[in-house]
């Protein structure tokens, strides 16, 4: 889980456009910036050469809020949503589900966005420990960090795995991510790989399509 | 060559799943880990919101254990998703009977979860080896798989509840000051 194929370190996703959002928390947080590279968006200059569009509807809020994504809206003079990220998220069936981090409007971002950061996650499942709650992204605008903003995402969606009566939480860091690692660390996280000898395994499209259609065994 | 056929779990066979899951664990040396009951596995698995999902192989009545099981083997999987890339299917257990081995039951479970993650559009199947388990590092890896712990440097963490207890109730915390 977590790591993605041949990915490059970062990308920059475009957020469609300015709406009206809520004030900042702001208590500063030294291991923000540090911590989104966790998610594996080392260089933000570095790009895989896609570039989505994410364009989540928010409802204005009163207060600095971290609140679930909602399908696109059509928006006037906006970009078309992505549509498998819509279907895959808002669709009959939900294979991940978002937070987003919204400020106020007179807190935008130089381009405009008032949507600057995300956590993804979906629920998993352990056969020692039953449902776990999985964070596969974590992700705040380079202008929003500092500000306390990527530890209330995480701490929601805590919250969330909790009323789902989750007992762990996981997540997937890389190795030279050492003040991330330590972040972690310092809330109570346990590296699996390092104590329990746990490696992430991958089998990529071409080798699923050889194993479904190959002749069982040897 | 030992007949079988692979099939999707019953609530049935949650007694055979639970019983196969501590056999995993003790070959892992985790039996006491496994906090699992049949109940949580009965609810979490066939009820209106599945969490996880299951292919089991079964043998016929002449092939059965010693103590009468019909069930030597499974897989547990269920639904991942990476934002770059889509859906992935991440297999979460896998397991044949020590004395069912060799027959080619491991193989054809793998091909069917690969069936499933093609037919179901997941662009890749993820899954986790403990490093000393050379068996099936190279059962896997002679498939094709890679081991992206080691190429890409991905580290697996987790959070216990107590500390996610802690982390939501800080955030409280902090949310109540002016």
């Amino acid at each position: 889980q977590g790591p993605r194929a041949g990915r490059s370190r970062g990308k920059v996703p475009l957020w469609g456009r300015p709406v009206q959002a809520a004030s900042l928390e702001t208590h500063p947080d030294p291991c923000t910036e540090q911590l989104e590279r966790s998610a594996g968006w080392g260089a933000p200059e570095q790009s895989r050469g896609l570039s989505r569009t994410l364009e989540l509807g928010i409802d204005p809020q009163e207060n600095g809020s971290c609140n679930p994504a909602q399908p696109a809206r059509g928006q006037q003079g906006n970009p078309a949503d992505d549509p498998v990220l819509s279907e895959d998220g808002f669709g009959e069936h939900h294979f991940y589900k978002c937070l987003v981090a919204e400020v106020p409007s007179e807190h935008r971002s130089r381009d405009g966005h008032t949507v600057v950061g995300y956590g993804l996650y979906f629920f998993t499942y352990s056969t020692w420990k039953g449902r776990n709650i999985y964070m596969e992204d974590l992700y705040v605008m380079p202008e929003f960090r500092g500000k306390g903003i990527g530890k209330k995402l995480m701490s929601k969606i805590a919250e969330v795995g909790l009323e789902n009566h989750c007992t762990q939480m996981k997540f997937a860091v890389l190795d030279w991510n050492r003040p991330a690692i330590d972040f972690y660390q310092s809330q109570g996280a346990l590296d699996l790989t390092a104590t329990e000898g746990w490696h992430v395994f991958r089998f990529e499209s071409d080798g699923m399509r050889r194993l479904a259609q190959g002749p069982p065994g040897e | 060559m030992a007949p079988f056929h692979i099939r999707p779990a019953r609530p049935e066979d949650c007694a055979d799943l639970l019983r196969l899951i501590k056999e995993l664990a003790k070959y892992e040396d985790m039996e006491d880990q496994v906090v699992l009951t049949e109940k949580d596995l009965l609810e979490d698995g066939f009820g209106e919101h599945p969490f996880y999902h299951c292919l089991v192989a079964e043998v016929p009545k002449e092939h059965w254990t010693p103590e009468g099981y019909s069930i030597v083997g499974f897989a547990m999987y269920y639904f991942t998703y990476d934002p770059w890339i889509g859906k992935l299917l991440y297999l979460e257990d896998f397991f044949v009977m020590n004395e069912f081995r060799g027959f080619g039951i491991g193989s054809e479970i793998l091909k069917k979860l690969s069936q499933v993650a093609v037919k179901c559009r997941c662009s890749s199947m993820h899954f986790l080896v403990a490093e000393w388990n050379e068996p099936s590092i190279r059962f896997y890896k002679r498939r094709g798989a890679s081991d992206l712990s080691s190429e890409e440097g991905w580290r697996l963490f987790k959070i216990d509840k107590e500390y996610l207890m802690k982390m939501a109730t800080e955030d409280r915390n902090y949310s109540s000051q002016p």
